[in-house]
């Protein structure tokens, strides 16, 4: 009877492997699962069985029973995927797809780049003192710096909009005890007359790490990897000196112009460079101000136009198009 | 700041190529902004007042390619008269005057020579006549301004420097502005009216044809005093752009004596006066302790204390052992860091290596503030929500009693700081609908702002629009329900619905405080399967309340769902579990027995 009931699923199993259409499936399911199938026959005989043999054939019967079963099952699910009369480029059913805004995408992706190598995200308030937004910043009261990012303010002379994220690098320095790292993507606005390429809110990225023995080598490094890992790893970059208040030594960086590859042409107004960022060591008075010794620790930080970066990578010309609506999400 | 080459060139040797040129400027920290026609122009930086001046940019080519500089001939001044009658500060505008130095010339005024009227037009200033043009030029040359005066035409032939009236007028030397001045304006007085600004000189005293006799005089004014008036009375030249910045005092002398020599070349001049120079408090040479490890200490590269010493040197600053002197037309130097630049500027950028960060990496320290940012933006955009960012400034029409309104506004009709993020993202919606997209569903993370009792707040806030024809407000609550169960808190909401337009708006700042570190989304399949059963109850008042109520009846039942509502009629499917045993029908009526005592 064992014999006979592997015997049995043997043929079985042969002749499923080299069926390759499925009303040859359907036929073998009846000869063999049917009613008075092959199997069905077999069964007749186990009543009469002793117990003990009875007990070990069914056993049998049902590992048989069920080889045949998935047997079956698999071929027929690999012969109807073979069928050729369906159009796979038929649109499918509609997904609905949720997208972050640009701004918060570009954000996203320098956030890993950044926490990759140690540093943290950090926000801060955007109502601000003038405390924090200029005296804190190494700018003093009418310092000629203050002109060039007219104010918005809530009550003047000392409560206004923050006019760039170096305020949340005030916060950090003042609340975090060295070492740290940390960047801050956020909003920041000025007195602009709204027109495709200014706007009186925008977006900042910036970052600060403090500790001791940071150095110029190390904020080299540091955006040098950031610009590799952003825009691409053939992307160069030039350090230059600029000034900022905010910092001593002050550091411009370039990234080399992708339209002429670094020749010049209108882009890069025939520089072969494109300003991206400015950053420079943490100036001395602002490590003094928050009772760092300015001989024991130092710091570097950077900043850089978040929305600028973002219009460039999406390709939007105009940047009153990320806040009133003008901008179509594609999935 | 527009260099024209030849006419450096006279101060200092320029490499032959251009870019050679233009390239190490930048390098250094003066950014080539474009080539001009035989030059080039700089841009500015805030902080380098000298390179107002092309000798003070002479002297940055000098420095970078080693090559000596070549200071233009002068002549020594009058000694000075400590009593000299020329010129009075009165007390109360001591504060926005620093030095003023004075003398008088007898000249002969002419057309400028060629090479002269030329220079200037290569900087592109008109060219008056020799005395006014000396002027310009010296001011190009050494980034000092300098003013000539008809001494004839000076009321008391002196000056007296005092505070404007408050309405106070003055004719502007060029013609027909007349400005308006205030209680803050610093004037140069004769004996009856104001004669000159520190902005720009007056039409009354202009040096003319007829000009006999001249006074000549150069200041160092209070730079922001400077500022304010400029901005104030709209007037920007080329001089108050010079007097905003910190000019050395020192300057005053050396562009007066280059003066004297210009105009005894080209004027005949001849001083008729002793000089008067006001120079209460003459500034000391600022002398820095400075130590030359701190060259490696901020920049990460070796630079030997010899090799820095040198480079200072070639920028003019006085190295003697660790006392180092920095040159009067470097205000911009004060403290070691300062010298840590110049020398790192001047050995290269480029030569400073890439060197990773190391020491102990700081605690991943991401504020929970940001975080739940992230957190929401990743639930959100996950169930098919696009984000998206609007202004922080609304219409006045949607301002509260408590919102914040802007002191200067750059558009008086967007004057309101948002009180919620729901106006901004209503009107994005229509937005969307005017565009034709059958379905809007969006959100936005963002800062709300009020006051209350003259104190400024802002709040962080989840705001959340769904609209479109075939949109109700279960699409709303459903992501709203979703979110809370991701969240592991149950969100309360402010909904807000107007025609097809649904709005949710949520405090974060409150959940901040609310939603567990860690919620568990998962669970294993259970041994022993459930028992499902439909009941129907009629519905009145609050669905959550019967579910609730459904729920304590017995710690068996693990869910209950809505399958099927009509009028007030509601289809329940309710899931009776024990994760210790297999249950059984008796295990479930006295269950049921209790429910059908509720529906009743």
């Amino acid at each position: 009877m064992r014999e006979k009931l592997q015997n049995l699923k043997n043929e079985a199993l042969a002749q499923i492997i080299q069926s390759t259409d499925s009303e040859e499936l359907e036929r073998l399911r009846v000869h063999y699962l049917g009613k008075s199938g092959q199997l069905a026959q077999l069964a007749k005989g186990i009543p009469s069985l002793e117990k003990e043999e009875r007990i070990e054939i069914g056993k049998t019967f049902n590992d048989v029973k069920f080889a045949i079963t998935e047997a079956l099952s698999f071929s027929k699910f690999h012969t109807a995927h073979q069928t050729t009369d369906i159009d796979l480029s038929l649109p499918g059913t509609p997904v609905s797809v949720g997208l972050p805004h640009p701004i918060s995408a570009v954000a996203l992706e320098m956030n890993d780049i950044f926490q990759s190598l140690g540093f943290s995200v950090a926000d801060g308030p955007e109502i601000e003192t003038d405390e924090f937004n200029y005296n804190r910043l190494n700018l003093p009261a009418d310092h000629p710096a203050r002109d060039l990012q007219d104010s918005l303010y809530l009550q003047e002379p000392d409560i206004l909009l923050r006019t760039h994220t170096s305020s949340v690098e005030a916060h950090i320095l003042a609340e975090h005890k060295p070492p740290y790292r940390f960047v801050f993507p956020g909003k920041a606005y000025r007195y602009e007359n709204v027109n495709a390429s200014n706007h009186m809110m925008f977006y900042h990225y910036q970052g600060v790490a403090v500790g001791e023995g940071i150095t110029l080598a190390n904020l080299k490094w540091t955006l040098d990897i950031f610009v590799k890992k952003f825009f691409g790893p053939d992307r160069k970059t030039r350090f230059r000196c600029k000034y900022y208040p905010e910092v001593e030594p002050g550091v411009g960086v370039d990234i080399d112009c992708q339209f002429c590859k670094g020749k010049g042409c209108p882009v890069c107004k025939n520089r072969g460079w494109i300003e991206m960022l400015g950053a420079g060591m943490i100036h001395p008075n602002m490590l003094k101000k928050v009772g760092l010794d300015p001989q024991k620790y130092s710091g570097f930080a950077w900043g850089m136009g978040l929305d600028r970066i973002t219009m460039s990578r999406y390709q939007i010309n105009d940047i009153r198009a990320l806040y009133n609506g003008d901008l179509t999400y594609k999935l | 700041m527009i260099v024209p080459l030849k006419w450096l060139s006279e101060y200092v040797k320029l490499p032959k190529e251009v870019s050679t040129l233009t390239d190490k400027l930048t390098s250094v920290g003066h950014m080539l902004d474009k080539i001009i026609v035989d030059g080039i122009d700089l841009e500015l930086r805030g902080n380098r007042p000298d390179m107002l001046g092309l000798v003070g940019v002479a002297r940055e080519v000098s420095a970078i390619f080693n090559t000596p500089l070549k200071l233009p001939p002068t002549t020594p001044l009058p000694k000075t008269d400590k009593k000299s009658p020329l010129v009075s500060v009165v007390p109360a505008a001591s504060g926005l005057v620093i030095r003023y130095t004075a003398l008088t010339l007898s000249v002969k005024v002419a057309p400028s020579p060629d090479w002269l009227v030329k220079r200037l037009k290569s900087w592109g200033v008109p060219a008056i006549n020799n005395v006014v043009d000396i002027t310009n030029y010296v001011m190009i040359e050494t980034g000092q301004p300098l003013h000539a005066f008809d001494l004839n035409k000076l009321s008391g032939k002196k000056l007296t420097l005092r505070l404007a009236k408050n309405g106070e007028k003055f004719s502007t030397v060029q013609q027909g502005l007349v400005v308006s001045l205030t209680h803050d304006d610093l004037v140069i007085c004769d004996d009856k009216t104001p004669q000159c600004l520190n902005l720009i000189g007056g039409w009354e005293s202009k040096v003319s044809d007829q000009t006999s006799e001249i006074l000549l005089e150069a200041a160092t004014y209070n730079q922001a005093n400077c500022r304010r008036s400029s901005r104030r009375l709209k007037i920007i030249t080329d001089g108050s752009i010079r007097h905003e910045k910190l000019q050395h005092p020192a300057q005053v002398q050396w562009a007066l004596e280059r003066a004297y020599r210009l105009l005894q070349d080209l004027a005949l001049a001849k001083s008729t006066s002793l000089v008067s120079d006001y120079y209460p408090h003459p500034l000391n040479p600022v002398v820095i302790n400075f130590d030359f490890h701190e060259v490696s200490r901020l920049g990460g590269i070796d630079v030997p204390a010899s090799q820095s010493a040198t480079l200072l040197s070639r920028l003019g600053f006085q190295v003697s052992g660790n006392k180092i002197t920095v040159p009067t037309h470097r205000t911009d130097v004060t403290q070691s860091a300062d010298l840590v630049e110049e020398i790192l500027r001047l050995h290269g950028y480029d030569a400073i290596p890439l060197t990773p960060l190391s020491g102990p990496t700081p605690i991943p320290s991401t504020y929970s503030s940001y975080q739940i940012q992230e957190k929401l933006r990743k639930h959100l955009t996950s169930m098919g929500l696009n984000e998206v960012i609007t202004l922080s400034m609304i219409s006045n029409s949607h301002a509260t009693d408590l919102s914040i309104k802007l002191v200067n506004p750059p558009d008086p009709d967007m004057a309101t700081l948002r009180p919620s993020l729901l106006p901004g993202l209503s009107a994005y919606a229509q937005r969307w609908l005017d565009l034709n997209q059958p379905q809007v569903s969006i959100f936005e993370i963002g800062k709300v702002f009020s006051q209350a009792k003259g104190k400024f707040s802002e709040h962080l806030r989840l705001g959340i629009t769904m609209a479109g024809t075939k949109i109700t407000i279960a699409d709303l609550t459903g992501i709203i329900q979703k979110l809370s169960v991701l969240l592991g808190t149950d969100l309360k909401p402010q909904i807000q619905i107007t025609a097809n337009i649904f709005c949710a708006e949520i405090n974060v700042d409150q959940l901040l405080t609310k939603f567990p570190a860690f919620v568990n989304p998962y669970a294993m399949v259970s041994q022993f399967p459930p028992i499902v059963e439909d009941v129907n109850v009629s519905y009145s008042g609050n669905y959550a309340d019967i579910v609730s109520k459904i729920k304590k009846a017995s710690p068996l039942i693990k869910s209950v769902e809505l399958i099927d509502k009509y009028e007030n009629k509601l289809t329940l499917r309710i899931t009776y579990h024990d994760a210790k045993k297999q249950l059984s029908s008796q295990d479930i009526a006295p269950i049921r027995e209790k429910l059908a005592a509720m529906a009743d």
